[in-house]
């Protein structure tokens, strides 16, 4: 298979958010017909796509895939076969990291800026045109300009995606959060002071929500590095994602 | 993996265009950036993404034009712990293997 169609399988796997590894063939040793420098394989939901080299290479790749997906790491991998040794390069192929900044207020222009910066996809939603809008920001990859709970059905969460919780009044902040506590988001974090926090809190737990549901909620959000202005504050909370993105505390 | 990168590689290849595709595969000691980062090379020596910056990303260039040229992939090993590279200011050390993958053309 060429190397184009293989290219536009795996850009459709990264931007179908499926998990996937990607193997490359980096070095032959020895005398291993079938299979050749540059070759590759794509694994995604537990299928092969690519040329099919010789015999027990596909089997020993698929045995490695779990731990490169679950370590978020590539791995080089020397596989001996019949006749010498192949080695592969294998890559996590998973979709980007993905911010959802919940309200166009002054954090949430700041925020989309930031994480823009930092390479993440950005996706902002509010209520008010006024405030959705790419005047107020010229970066973001989407601007949703609809009621939050509305919008947050339209969207795909998966364990790539963050997501920042900075809307104009605790009521919207509760109806986001209502809408993606059991979500499998990475991470969720929510402006406010203790009290508000609390408050939004309790009224989840009145409604049947669970105790470990909650733990996950970043409030206060970001690291507290004494940030005051709406920039500070972007930088202190998109410090705390690139903690749990790289670091998944 | 970055799709932006992979995105950018697509449209090379179809506008029959080709490009290397840098990846690094193997660090060891300080480099400074981990496995599995990538850079695009086009023919016209342009890059996209940076694996490191400086000299090693000037000589990663250089080397990937050659294997263009040649139309086979190839592991560069590039040592950042030369005293070229104290010479140069280089602040990292460290060695890394570079995958040179010709695309396209």
């Amino acid at each position: 298979m060429d190397k184009l169609s293989f290219f536009r399988h795996l850009l459709a796997a990264l931007e179908g958010q499926e998990a996937g590894v990607a193997a490359t063939v980096v070095k032959i040793e020895g005398d291993v017909p079938g299979v050749a420098p540059g070759d590759r394989y794509l694994w995604s939901t537990g299928r092969c796509y690519g040329s099919l080299g010789p015999a027990g290479l596909e089997a020993a790749v698929a045995e490695r895939t779990p731990e490169v997906l679950a370590g978020r790491r590539p791995l080089l991998e020397t596989i001996d076969l019949e006749g010498g040794s192949v080695t592969l390069f294998l890559e996590p192929a998973l979709p980007g990291p993905e911010i959802i900044v919940l309200g166009g207020g002054h954090v949430g222009q700041q925020v989309a800026a930031v994480a823009k910066l930092a390479g993440y996809r950005v996706t902002v939603i509010d209520d008010r045109p006024d405030f959705a809008n790419r005047a107020l920001f010229p970066t973001a990859d989407r601007i949703i300009c609809k009621n939050f709970t509305a919008a947050l059905q339209d969207i795909k969460i998966t364990p790539a995606t963050f997501i920042v919780i900075v809307t104009r009044g605790h009521r919207y902040d509760y109806e986001c959060l209502r809408a993606v506590i059991a979500s499998p988001a990475a991470y969720i974090g929510m402006i406010g002071s203790r009290r508000r926090v609390r408050g939004v809190k309790e009224r989840l737990v009145e409604e049947g929500v669970g105790e470990d549901l909650l733990e996950r909620i970043h409030a206060p959000i970001g690291l507290d590095i004494g940030a005051e202005t709406p920039t500070e504050i972007a930088v202190s909370i998109m410090a705390e994602i690139i903690r749990v993105y790289r670091c998944g505390a | 993996m970055n799709s932006e990168l992979i995105e950018e590689a697509v449209k090379l290849m179809e506008r029959g265009e080709p490009c290397v595709l840098a990846t690094i595969i193997q660090v060891k000691g300080s480099a400074p950036r981990e496995a599995g980062t990538q850079m695009l090379i086009t023919a016209g020596g342009q890059t996209l993404g940076t694996i490191g910056g400086g000299c090693a990303e000037a000589s990663i260039r250089q080397r990937a034009l050659l294997v263009l040229e040649k139309g086979e992939p190839e592991i560069y090993h590039l040592d950042l712990t030369a005293d070229t590279a104290a010479d140069e200011g280089m602040v990292c050390g460290g060695i890394m293997e570079v995958f040179l993958e010709p695309l396209g053309g």
